[in-house]
C-alpha cells in the first residue's frame, strides 16, 4: 500500500471535519496515511497511533524536523500540505532528495478573506491590493509546482488562480455516509434556527439579528454554535430585544454539534456574497443535513448550482428585509415540508459527490495516476 | 587506600549531589563515598526553598509536556513521593497541596479539556474543575475585585489529596543524613570546599579545593551552571554555554489562594509560566512568579561569579546567533523586554500585577510585595552545535570516569532518576555492582498508575 503524508495547519485536539472522515478513514482504506497536526502548548515530538504532533515553531522548516525525529520521509509517496504556503515551499524544496510527489489542499481563501476584510473596513486600500497580487502570484507559483491541486471548489481554483496548468482535483467539504442521522420525527414549536460557525465584521451577522428583529410572529428562536463568542456578545449587545431568543452555544466536538443541530429545526448558512463567501458551498451546511435539518442558504449560483430552491434547500437574498420574509415563511412551515427538503437535500449532496466515502476514491485514483 | 581517596566524589551539595550519595550509598558495593559543598550546608542555592516553586513536577499539569514526555517525568517524581513516604515524611518533607493549571480564554480552555481526556489515562486522579467547582475550591480564580464574576471562560485541571510540594532543602539533607546513618561504607561530607580545579593523574581525578586534595576514581559535579564552568576548564563540554536566568518572586500580604495554580505553559517558554503557591516558608501566604531576567552571574544572593559566568558563556558566533534567533521570536523578545521592565522601581509591581491577574482577577498592588530573598538562578543551557537555547537538564558523560551535570527544573523532582543513571554509569565505569532490583522496588515499584 503506497504511503501518504497529509501537513495540516490545524491544531492537536482541534475536531476535525475534513480530516477526520476522509483522510483519518475512507482514505486509509486505499492508503497508508500519516497526518501531521501542531501543537500551541506543547515543546516537543509526538507520535499519536499513525498520526505525528509537532511544535508550531517547528512547521516553518517541517520537512528537516520531520527527519531529525526519525520519520523517514522517503518511504512516503505523496506528501499533501493544507492550506499553508511556506510549508509547501519547504515540502518542495526537498521533493526530488526524497522522491514524493507533492499535493497542495486550499481549504479557505484565509488571504482573501483578510483582504475583503480590510477592503470593508477602509474602502481603498491601494498598498495591500498590490501585496495581495503580489502574494497571489507568489502562491501561484508554488502551486504550479506541485504535481496536484486540491481546492475545495474548481470556482476557488478558477477564481482565484485561472488557468493552473496541473491537476485539479476539488475537494469539498462532504458528509460522512456512516454518520449521517435518521429523518427527524418533530420539529420543534416555536421554530428552532440554528447558525454554527465563525463569526467576524465580514460576516455580517448583524443583517440576519436585524431580520429576526423585525418578524412579526414570535414563535422562533435562535441557537448560535461557535467557537469563540466574543465577537458576537458584542454585536448582541445591540439587540435586547432578542436576548431571551438567543442562545449561545459551544460544541467540544463534533458529535456535540451535531447533537446541538438535531435539537432544532432549520440551518442557517446565510453570508453575504462576497467572493470569498461564493466561491464554495459552505461546510455548515453538510453539517446540517448529516444532523437532520434542512438548510436556508443565500441565494448566491454556487447554492443554487448544488441545491434547488424549496425542494431541497431554502434559499433568500441576502438582506434583512429577504431574511425575514424567509424566516417568517419557514416559522409556518410545515413539520413534512421541513423534513422533505432535508431528505432530498441530502440525497442531492450525497448523489453529487459529497459523500467521503466516495470522495476517498475519487482521490486515490487521481494520486496513483501522478 | 589514603583517606582522601574515593570510590566516587560528588561536587555539590544540592538536591542532586545528596540525592545520588544516598543512591551510592544505599544501592552498591562500592567502598568510599565523598561530597564536598562549597558553602556552610546543603542546598544553599536553587535547592533552597527560596530559591524555587517547591513543586513536584510530576507532568500531569506541565502544559508543555507530551504524554510521553510526561511519563517519564512522572516515574522519577514518583520516587521522590515513595522516598519520603518510605522515610515518613509526610508534613515534613512532601506536602499534600491542591494544584492545578488554569486555561483561561476558548482557545486554552478546549485544549486543556482535551488535554484531561489523553493525561487521565496516565494520570487517573486528575481532575476537571469547571467554574463552579473552582468557585468553590479556588475562589480567587474566578472573582474580580468587585466580587463580579470573570467574563472570559476558565477551567482547571489538576489535583486534590496528591502529594504536590516539596521542600527540597530538607529533602537534600535526609538524603546525606540517611546515607551517613547507615554506617555500611566510608563515607565523608565536606562543607566550605569550594573546588578550584579538577585534574586525571593516572587512573584518579585529583580534586582541588582552597584547603584540601581529593583523590577519586570516579567524579560526579553537581553543581548547577558551575557543573559546565569545571567541564570547561577541563576541555570538555565546549560545545555548550550557560544562560544565566535569574527568578524573582512576590509574597502576598493576604492567604489568596488555596492550592497551586499554574498557567498554561508557553512552549517557547516553559520556565516563564507564572504561577501561584501557597509558601512553606511564609505560613501557606501565596508567592507569585517568577520573573525571568538574564542575570550575568552564576549564583543569586552570592558575592562575586560574575567571571565565572563570562567563562562559562564562552561568547562566540555560535552564542550571538543563538541569541539573535532567541530575540527574532515577537513572544521571546516581548517577554524579554517585560522581565527587563519587571526591574524597573515604580513599574516593576505595577506590570507584574497586571500578569498576575491572570491567575487571581481581583489582585491589586497592596495585596503583594516584593519577596526579598527569594529566587534563584536557572541555568539555562546553550548549545553551540545546535544553535539552540536546550530547555532542560544536560549531562555530560565524559566516559573517562566524570560527568557533569546541569540540572534546571524539574532537575529537582527528576534528582532520584538523574541519580540512579548516574550510579548506573559510575558501576559500570568502576565494575562494582548496583542493586537495581533493590532501588527498583523501593522506589520506583507500585506506582499507582
Amino acid at each position: 500500500m503506497k504511503k501518504l503524508l497529509y501537513i495540516t495547519d490545524q491544531q492537536e485536539y482541534a475536531d476535525h471535519g475534513t480530516i477526520a472522515p476522509l483522510f483519518g478513514h475512507y482514505l486509509k482504506k486505499h492508503l497508508q496515511i500519516t497526518i501531521v497536526y501542531y501543537t500551541r502548548y506543547k515543546d516537543s515530538f509526538q507520535y499519536k497511533g499513525d498520526d505525528c504532533i509537532v511544535p508550531e515553531s517547528e512547521l516553518e522548516n517541517i520537512v528537516g524536523y520531520l527527519d531529525k525525529e526519525g520519520v523517514d520521509l522517503g518511504s512516503f509517496h505523496f506528501i499533501l500540505v493544507r492550506n499553508r504556503f511556506d510549508i509547501l515551499r519547504t515540502v518542495l524544496a526537498h521533493r526530488v532528495r526524497y522522491g514524493y510527489k507533492v499535493g497542495f489542499r486550499l481549504s479557505f481563501p484565509k488571504t482573501e478573506t483578510a483582504y475583503a476584510a480590510m477592503m470593508a473596513k477602509y474602502k481603498r486600500a491601494f498598498f495591500p491590493a498590490l501585496a495581495l497580487k503580489y502574494k497571489r502570484s507568489r502562491e501561484r507559483r508554488l502551486i504550479e509546482a506541485c504535481d496536484l491541486f486540491l481546492p475545495s471548489s474548481a470556482m476557488l481554483a478558477a477564481g482565484l488562480y485561472p488557468g493552473l496548468g496541473l491537476p485539479t482535483l476539488p475537494l469539498p467539504a462532504g458528509i460522512d455516509p456512516a454518520h449521517v442521522a435518521a429523518p427527524k420525527s418533530g420539529f420543534a414549536t416555536p421554530r428552532r434556527f440554528i447558525y454554527v460557525g465563525s463569526l467576524d465584521p465580514l460576516r455580517r451577522f448583524e443583517t440576519l439579528l436585524d431580520a429576526f428583529a423585525a418578524l412579526t410572529r414570535l414563535e422562533w428562536s435562535l441557537d448560535i454554535s461557535t467557537f469563540d463568542p466574543t465577537y458576537l456578545k458584542t454585536i448582541l449587545k445591540g439587540y435586547p430585544q432578542l436576548s431571551g431568543r438567543i442562545r449561545i452555544l459551544q460544541a467540544t466536538n463534533l458529535m456535540e454539534l451535531g447533537r446541538q443541530i438535531r435539537a432544532c429545526d432549520v440551518g442557517l448558512a446565510l453570508m453575504p456574497a462576497l467572493p470569498v463567501f461564493a466561491m464554495t458551498l459552505p461546510a455548515k451546511v453538510m453539517d446540517y443535513y448529516a444532523a437532520g435539518v434542512p438548510a436556508l442558504l443565500t441565494d448566491t449560483p454556487k447554492n443554487r448550482d448544488r441545491l434547488r430552491d424549496g425542494d431541497e434547500a431554502f434559499f433568500c437574498a441576502f438582506d434583512t428585509a429577504a431574511i425575514a420574509a424567509t424566516l417568517e415563511t419557514l416559522i409556518r412551515c410545515d413539520d413534512a415540508q421541513l423534513s422533505k427538503v432535508r431528505e432530498q437535500g441530502l440525497n442531492r449532496l450525497l448523489g453529487a459527490g459529497r459523500s467521503y466515502d466516495i470522495m476517498a476514491e475519487q482521490l486515490h485514483r487521481r494520486l496513483i495516476t501522478l | 587506600m589514603n583517606p582522601s581517596t574515593y570510590d566516587v566524589l560528588i561536587i555539590g551539595g544540592g538536591i542532586s549531589g545528596a540525592a545520588l550519595l544516598y543512591a551510592l550509598e544505599r544501592y552498591t558495593d562500592l567502598g568510599t563515598l565523598c561530597l564536598l559543598e562549597k558553602y556552610g550546608a546543603l542546598a544553599t542555592l536553587n535547592s533552597s526553598a527560596t530559591s524555587n516553586s517547591q513543586t513536584l513536577h510530576c507532568g500531569d499539569i506541565e502544559t508543555n509536556y507530551t504524554l510521553e514526555k510526561a511519563a517519564k517525568v512522572k516515574h522519577t517524581a514518583k520516587m521522590v513521593e515513595k522516598y519520603c513516604l518510605q522515610h515518613g515524611y509526610e508534613n515534613d518533607i512532601i506536602y499534600a497541596h491542591q494544584k492545578m493549571a488554569l486555561g483561561v480564554g476558548y482557545d486554552e480552555v478546549n485544549f486543556m479539556t482535551k488535554r484531561h481526556e489523553e493525561f487521565s489515562t496516565l494520570y487517573p486522579y486528575l481532575k476537571i474543575f469547571d467554574r463552579d467547582t473552582l468557585k468553590r475550591i479556588e475562589p480567587a480564580v474566578v472573582y474580580d475585585a468587585d466580587g463580579k464574576e470573570r467574563l472570559e471562560p476558565i477551567v482547571g485541571v489538576g489535583v486534590q489529596g496528591e502529594y504536590t510540594t516539596v521542600d527540597f532543602k530538607r529533602l537534600s539533607d535526609s538524603f546525606v543524613e540517611n546515607a551517613m546513618q547507615s554506617g555500611s561504607k566510608h563515607t565523608d561530607v565536606f562543607f566550605n570546599q569550594h573546588v578550584m580545579k579538577i585534574a586525571k593523574r593516572g587512573e584518579l581525578y585529583e580534586v582541588r579545593t582552597g584547603s584540601r586534595t581529593y583523590y577519586a576514581r570516579f567524579v560526579v559535579v553537581d553543581a548547577g551552571a558551575h557543573s559546565l564552568f569545571l567541564a570547561h576548564r577541563m576541555g570538555y563540554g565546549l560545545d555548550f554555554g550557560i544562560l544565566p536566568m535569574a527568578g524573582s518572586f512576590y509574597r502576598s500580604t493576604r492567604h489568596i489562594l488555596s492550592g497551586k495554580v499554574y498557567m498554561v505553559q508557553n512552549p517557547k517558554l516553559p520556565f516563564a509560566a507564572l504561577h501561584g503557591d501557597p509558601d512553606l516558608l511564609l505560613g501557606g501566604l501565596t508567592r507569585f512568579g517568577p520573573t525571568a531576567l538574564m542575570l550575568p552571574k552564576l549564583e543569586r544572593y552570592k558575592r562575586g561569579t560574575y567571571l565565572d559566568f563570562l567563562r562559562t558563556l564562552r561568547f562566540d558566533r555560535n552564542i550571538a546567533s543563538i541569541f539573535y534567533d532567541l530575540l527574532k521570536d515577537p513572544d521571546i523578545r516581548n517577554y524579554v523586554l517585560r522581565n527587563f521592565l519587571f526591574e524597573v522601581p515604580w513599574l516593576n509591581k505595577r506590570l507584574f500585577v497586571k500578569d498576575a491577574r491572570k491567575i487571581v482577577p481581583s489582585l491589586q498592588l497592596s495585596d503583594i510585595e516584593y519577596a526579598s530573598g527569594f529566587g534563584g538562578v536557572r541555568p539555562q543551557v546553550l548549545d553551540k552545535k545546535q544553535r539552540k537555547l536546550l530547555l532542560g537538564e544536560a549531562s555530560i558523560d565524559t566516559g573517562e570516569g566524570i560527568v557533569f551535570n546541569m540540572t534546571p527544573s524539574p532537575g529537582a523532582t527528576s534528582c532520584l532518576g538523574n541519580a540512579r543513571r548516574d550510579v548506573e554509569t559510575v558501576c559500570t565505569y568502576l565494575g562494582r555492582r548496583f542493586d537495581h532490583a533493590r532501588f527498583d522496588a523501593e522506589l520506583t515499584e507500585g506506582d499507582r498508575s
